[in-house]
């Protein structure tokens, strides 16, 4: 039996005096890809935030490898959990120097210099996501999907167990959607990370998950493979939106179809 | 096809460059002033010259100035350097902070009340500092009581500050004789003319021991390029950095800014266009930034003694003229990311 890398216990957890998530009690896996899904406004990025620390639990735990993370150091709590944000800072440095600030937490007191081991953990990584022929290039100088791909570098010179991304393909095109996802999995399955992400897209996050956790309003609403989540039921009943769901041809996963106003009434009339 | 694996951002060679530009710009400050001291007798003089007029001029007249000048040219760019990278802002400057408005206030009381008549000139210096050190009391305890405040908000308090001491600066010298006024001017527009060794002394003590603790800061500064929560991601300590390198910051600014009176600019200007020159790894950046701020001022400041000789012109003016046009130069000819 697989052991669980990430605990999350009975969390509830907000901002100032105001409860943004309720009782979210969620297990995942060593070598699991969980995408969390949910409508706008439904405490998804703030799950993220919570397991990686940056807001404290109001009640409840989260055991990263059976210990609180809570009590662990920041840097060691670095050490396991690597991020890959929305929103980036147009900083501009080189790619290289953006990717090797992932080894920040390696850094030993009063040392300033990267070792080889970081050079080349960097040199890899920028391999491995395709993005070693623009490590000379500034950031601001990137598009949109070489700049995710230099992000998801830059957590992975972190050697993290666990890989967090909020919406690693939002804003970009199917291509590009495609690549990073592709990437995502053959990470999951080679360096053997664990990924914890949110995605918007239903498809995507059923293509690409081993599980599927769907929140709405801060609390869990179904969590399990994505046949068992995106039934349209559930996914009506969340989004409260008209959909069909169906299988793809080829990966026999769920698809989610939008049904518009127009095929609603017509559907009405016959 | 083979890489070449070099380790990236070692920009050492450009510190090896800024500090032979450092030299340079001692020599060229020994040399030049009313009277023209070639560079081959400056050693001859300084060993064996003891009662020449010559050495009376380099030894207590141009060199105090220039180990004044690298001591707050230093401070104030390093000090700049520091608060950009913490506050993630260009337009930062330690004056920002509201700290040199407290310090001209402390200043302004100090020679409208004649405290200076009481415990001798030293009042100068004192009450600049007391006055900069209530600000950061101020600007300082109000973000730490209010552990939501954000660093924008901190950020316009200090301005605020700033405009507040301004208007109080300038009510007082409406109020004042015109031999207050002259003063109070005087020591707004700063000056590296410090007849009190002791002063000069403490000042290259402090900036070159911020130099130091402020490399402990470099990695958190280099963390806190990627936003808050990408700092903390990284395992870095933010609030406690910020706490710390306020701290720094305000230290440096505040006894620049008591020691030579308020000099603009080279703290805005000066680690700014390090970036451009260092990059932004503050590993470099730091000492980058200490070493042209101190070059900086000490050409100015020869510069301000030169012009028009004998007279004096101020410092600030010198380098608010110099700086100003040489970055707006920079800007438009490189498209350089502000």
């Amino acid at each position: 039996m697989s052991r669980a890398l990430l605990d999350i216990d009975k969390l509830s957890c907000g901002y100032g005096g105001k409860t943004v998530l309720e009782d979210i009690s969620l297990t995942i896996e060593d070598r699991e890809i969980v995408t969390i899904i949910g409508p706008n406004g439904s405490g998804k990025t703030t799950l993220l935030r919570a397991v990686s620390r940056i807001i404290p639990p109001l009640r409840g735990n989260i055991l990263l490898s059976g210990v609180d993370i809570h009590r662990m150091t920041p840097g060691r709590l670095a050490r396991q959990i690597a991020v890959v944000g929305q929103f980036r800072e147009p900083v501009p440095m080189t790619v290289r120097e953006y990717v090797l600030l992932g080894r920040i937490p390696y850094y030993k007191r009063f040392q300033f210099i990267e070792t080889d081991r970081d050079i080349a953990l960097a040199d890899r990584y920028m391999g491995l996501t395709g993005i070693e022929d623009c490590r000379d290039k500034r950031l601001n100088e990137l598009s949109g999907g070489q700049m995710q791909l230099a992000a998801i570098a830059r957590a992975l010179v972190q050697e993290p167990k666990l890989l967090l991304l909020d919406e690693p393909t939002a804003h970009l095109d199917i291509t590009h959607q495609a690549r990073i996802l592709d990437l995502i999995r053959r990470l999951n399955r080679e360096l053997v990370v664990t990924v914890l992400m949110v995605l918007h897209d239903l498809n995507l996050a059923s293509e690409y998950s081993h599980r599927l956790a769907l929140i709405k309003d801060g609390r869990l609403i179904a969590c399990g493979q994505p046949d068992r989540v995106l039934t349209y039921n559930i996914v009506e009943d969340v989004y409260n939106t008209v959909v069909v769901v169906d299988k793809n041809p080829l990966s026999g996963r769920p698809h989610v179809f939008l049904v518009t106003e127009e095929q609603r009434q017509d559907e009405h009339r016959h | 096809m083979s890489k070449v694996h070099t380790r990236p951002g070692h920009r050492l060679p450009v510190l090896l460059i800024l500090t032979i530009v450092l030299m340079s710009v001692v020599i060229l400050s020994l040399c030049t002033g009313s009277t023209i001291i070639p560079i081959r007798e400056i050693i001859q003089i300084l060993v064996n010259g003891k009662e020449s007029a010559d050495h009376t001029i380099l030894v207590h007249i141009r060199l105090p100035r220039i180990i004044l000048g690298f001591a707050v040219g230093g401070s104030l760019s390093l000090a700049g350097a520091l608060l950009q990278g913490m506050f993630r802002n260009p337009l930062v400057e330690p004056y920002t902070l509201g700290i040199s408005g407290g310090a001209s206030l402390g200043v302004a009381l100090n020679i409208l009340f004649k405290w200076y008549a009481i415990i001798g000139t030293i009042a100068y210096p004192i009450s600049g500092f007391l006055g900069a050190l209530l600000v950061m009391i101020f600007v300082y305890g109000l973000s730490v009581k209010r552990q939501s405040l954000g660093l924008r908000d901190v950020l316009l308090i200090g301005v605020m500050v700033s405009f507040i001491a301004s208007s109080v600066v300038m009510l007082l010298m409406a109020i004042s004789k015109s031999e207050d006024l002259h003063g109070i001017i005087f020591w707004i527009m700063g000056s590296l003319d410090e007849p009190n060794r002791a002063l000069i002394y403490i000042a290259v003590g402090v900036s070159l021991g911020g130099l130091l603790i402020s490399h402990l800061f470099c990695l958190p500064l280099n963390a806190l390029s990627l936003g808050e929560e990408g700092a903390r991601h990284l395992g870095v300590k933010v609030e406690n950095t910020r706490r710390w390198l306020f701290l720094l910051a305000s230290l440096l600014t505040g006894l620049s800014v008591s020691v030579a009176g308020i000099i603009g600019f080279v703290g805005l200007v000066v680690p700014h266009f390090m970036r451009m020159v260092v990059g932004p790894d503050h590993r470099f950046l730091l000492s980058g930034s200490f070493l042209a701020g101190a070059s900086f001022l000490i050409l100015c400041d020869t510069l301000a003694r030169t012009i028009i000789a004998p007279l004096e012109l101020p410092v600030g003016v010198v380098t608010g003229i110099i700086g100003g046009s040489v970055f707006v130069y920079a800007l438009t000819k490189k498209s350089v990311v502000l």
